[in-house]
């Protein structure tokens, strides 16, 4: 059953087009993601699914319910974190969840919600006591006071450091393991790589693919990078011969750094060791690399992810 | 449940905010505290005089009763129009009252020739008492249209209160000091509040939820009630109490109508939320709203005395009728039936801001 439809929905702000023409569909149990760089049309995807934003044209479903003109149903059995959070200043942590439970008629244990996400301690806190990754927790912990059979996350590990975020994603994970099905965005390609089930990966309001991180992968032209490291600087050039590689450039840091995109590393290496010797490179080591979903994202739009 | 709910929560946002409490509460207490240390009425009295052309048995109670109010020196020596004129200009005396001649002996079958006019002579820089004259004669002329109306009871009733009444400027000042708290919270607090809730997504987080947006504003808009009605009694308990002010008049109308009065600068608060996009600048458009009402409307002193053109405006922002009616029934104890004119406008203001404010105010920000 699918549990998200989404049908040729676009979305004008003005003249700005947000979400052109986008169609997909999220199965029930999944984690879905939507990857795409800052300002390409992922949160009005996410909000106009929600039905907290009217789309121009085309129309979304949630279990089978219109977001839109069912949207009082749709929103009682539907968790929402919106990105950054947004929680009242002068309410505790446990008077907000019991706050927002109140919203749904229903009652929650806000102490044993709030020790699944190690907050148990901070319960009598304020929001802006808390660090940024304690806020992300809690925010996505709110959105389950209604025990809703689909998460909708946006952004939900914006800002975190990296071991902040692999606990939410572990707690992203715990939350699907109950049986819910999560949509999140993210412009993280390792988050949409490890987390997510399957990815859609979206560029100015357009699904310019969507499949498994690892189809998305083989899917590429160049499935590996070859990083060559030298002592001293030399010209990119001299790397342009070796057998299968598709693009060559500089990427030092500290060091000189040349990275060669090739579809079989098996292939390209014999014949970039046979340059390095031909050409006296003083080589200082070599790391043989699998593409990635930011590889994917380039090569599909031509642009970095990262911005 | 969730009404309970959500009440209480807004409470504990509105008393866990210092600035809130700050705004909310210290502030008039401020006013009342400072005007009070001033004390102005530090001189003690206002020479009075009072010409009477009539000299007839009524013409001779007012004077009776103006002797009674502790608060004016009756100046016996200034006997004619002119004298008192003079008498004025030199700084002799604050105010005079002429009572004309067409004020003859008023049976309760006698009709009038036509309107019969006091003339009160002022010194534009003693407006305070200026305004004390003005209030007693009020209630005099009053009270005498009323037993024209055959209602010699009522007469003999009134009569006594108003003997026994002295009206202080802080008697004057406390219902100005209430409206104007009251203004402030409803327009700058609640549209403040509203435009943070929608900057830092909150309102749109509750639209994530089956919470009717209604149930969310109403409950805000009680829990700003309570914190008006603890503001009131504070402005009250500390104008009575520390600086001797007396509230002559019915207690429960002038709360009721301090709280239907906050419901119109509720409205207008809504309206500001919903036309400013940032917090400051809805602050910002609060006080430009706000300010003028609180200097122009009477706050310290009446809206009579402002130019006429002035007051021509004036006379129809919200918060005039408002305090003019707060000011009858706290110092002259008027009966609600005798405020239609300013109770219709309150009613007018209400009706109009909410509709206005319904139209304005969106939860979403797009």
């Amino acid at each position: 059953m699918s549990v998200i439809k989404v049908d040729h929905l676009t979305k004008k702000f003005g003249d700005l087009v947000a979400v052109h023409d986008i169609s997909f569909e999220v199965e029930q149990g999944e984690i879905f993601g939507m990857l795409g760089p800052n300002g390409a049309g992922k949160t009005t995807t996410l909000e106009i699914i929600e039905g907290l934003q009217e789309p121009t044209s085309g129309r979304t479903w949630v279990l089978e319910l219109d977001s839109h003109s069912e949207s009082e149903k749709v929103k009682q059995r539907i968790g929402i974190q919106l990105q950054a959070s947004a929680y009242f200043d002068f309410l505790t942590l446990a008077e907000i969840l019991d706050l927002f439970a109140s919203f749904y008629g229903t009652k929650v244990d806000a102490d044993q919600m709030l020790s699944i996400v190690g907050l148990l301690d901070k319960k009598n806190s304020l929001v802006k006591q808390l660090s940024g990754g304690q806020k992300q927790r809690f925010s996505i912990v709110a959105s389950l006071v209604n025990d809703p059979e689909v998460v909708f996350l946006d952004e939900p590990t914006t800002g975190l450091d990296p071991q902040a975020r692999r606990h939410l994603w572990d707690f992203i994970r715990e939350i699907n393991a109950k049986g819910k099905t999560i949509i999140l965005t993210t412009h993280y390609m390792e988050e949409a790589q490890l987390l997510c089930d399957r990815v859609a990966i979206i560029d100015l309001g357009v699904i310019v693919a969507l499949d498994t991180p690892t189809n998305l992968v083989h899917s590429l032209k160049s499935s590996y990078r070859i990083h060559v490291i030298t002592t001293q600087a030399v010209p990119v050039s001299v790397f342009q011969g070796v057998q299968g590689a598709l693009s060559v450039q500089e990427i030092s840091d500290h060091v000189p750094k040349y990275q060669l995109r090739v579809t079989k590393a098996l292939e390209s290496l014999p014949s970039l060791l046979k340059v390095i010797e031909a050409e006296k490179i003083p080589l200082e080591d070599i790391e043989v690399l699998p593409a990635n979903l930011e590889d994917v994202f380039l090569e599909l739009t031509g642009k970095e992810l990262r911005d | 449940m969730t009404y309970l709910k959500l009440f209480i929560a807004s409470l504990k946002i509105i008393f866990r905010d210092r600035l809130t409490l700050f705004w909310g509460l210290a502030f008039p207490v401020m006013f009342v505290v400072i005007f009070g240390l001033f004390n102005f009425e530090g001189a003690g009295t206002a020479r009075l005089a009072i010409i009477d052309q009539a000299g007839t048995d009524v013409s001779k109670q007012l004077i009776y009763a103006m002797r009674q109010i502790k608060f004016f020196k009756l100046s016996d020596d200034v006997t004619s129009e002119a004298d008192a004129k003079s008498a004025l200009q030199n700084g002799k005396i604050e105010a005079a009252i002429i009572i004309p001649e067409s004020f003859s002996g008023l049976g309760p079958s006698s009709t009038p020739p036509g309107t019969i006019e006091f003339t009160v002579y002022y010194d534009k820089a003693n407006l305070i008492e200026y305004e004390l004259v003005r209030s007693a004669l009020n209630q005099f002329v009053n009270e005498l249209n009323l037993r024209l109306l055959g209602v010699p009871r009522l007469f003999a009733l009134k009569e006594e209160s108003l003997e026994a009444r002295t009206v202080k400027y802080m008697d004057f000042l406390l219902p100005g000091i209430m409206g104007m708290g009251l203004m402030f919270n409803g327009i700058i607090l609640i549209a403040v509040d509203m435009t943070r809730y929608r900057e830092q997504r909150i309102l749109k987080r509750i639209r994530g939820t089956p919470l009717p947006p209604r149930t969310f504003i109403i409950s805000q808009v009680l829990a700003y009630l309570v914190l008006v009605f603890i503001q009131a009694s504070l402005i009250l308990l500390v104008g009575t109490t520390l600086f001797g002010a007396t509230i002559h008049g019915n207690l429960v109308n002038l709360y009721a109508l301090t709280l239907v009065g906050t419901l119109i600068f509720l409205n207008l608060g809504f309206i500001v939320a919903g036309l400013s996009r940032t917090s400051s600048g809805a602050s910002g458009l609060a006080q430009v709203i706000g300010m003028p009402m609180m200097f122009l409307s009477g706050t310290f002193f009446s809206t009579d005395n402002l130019p006429p053109a002035v007051h021509a405006v004036v006379q129809f922002l919200p918060l005039t009728p408002l305090m003019k009616a707060m000011r009858a029934i706290s110092i002259n104890d008027a009966p609600l039936m005798s405020l239609g004119p300013e109770l219709f406008y309150i009613g007018l203001w209400l009706a109009v801001t909410f509709l206005i404010a319904a139209r304005v105010f969106k939860f979403r920000a797009d």
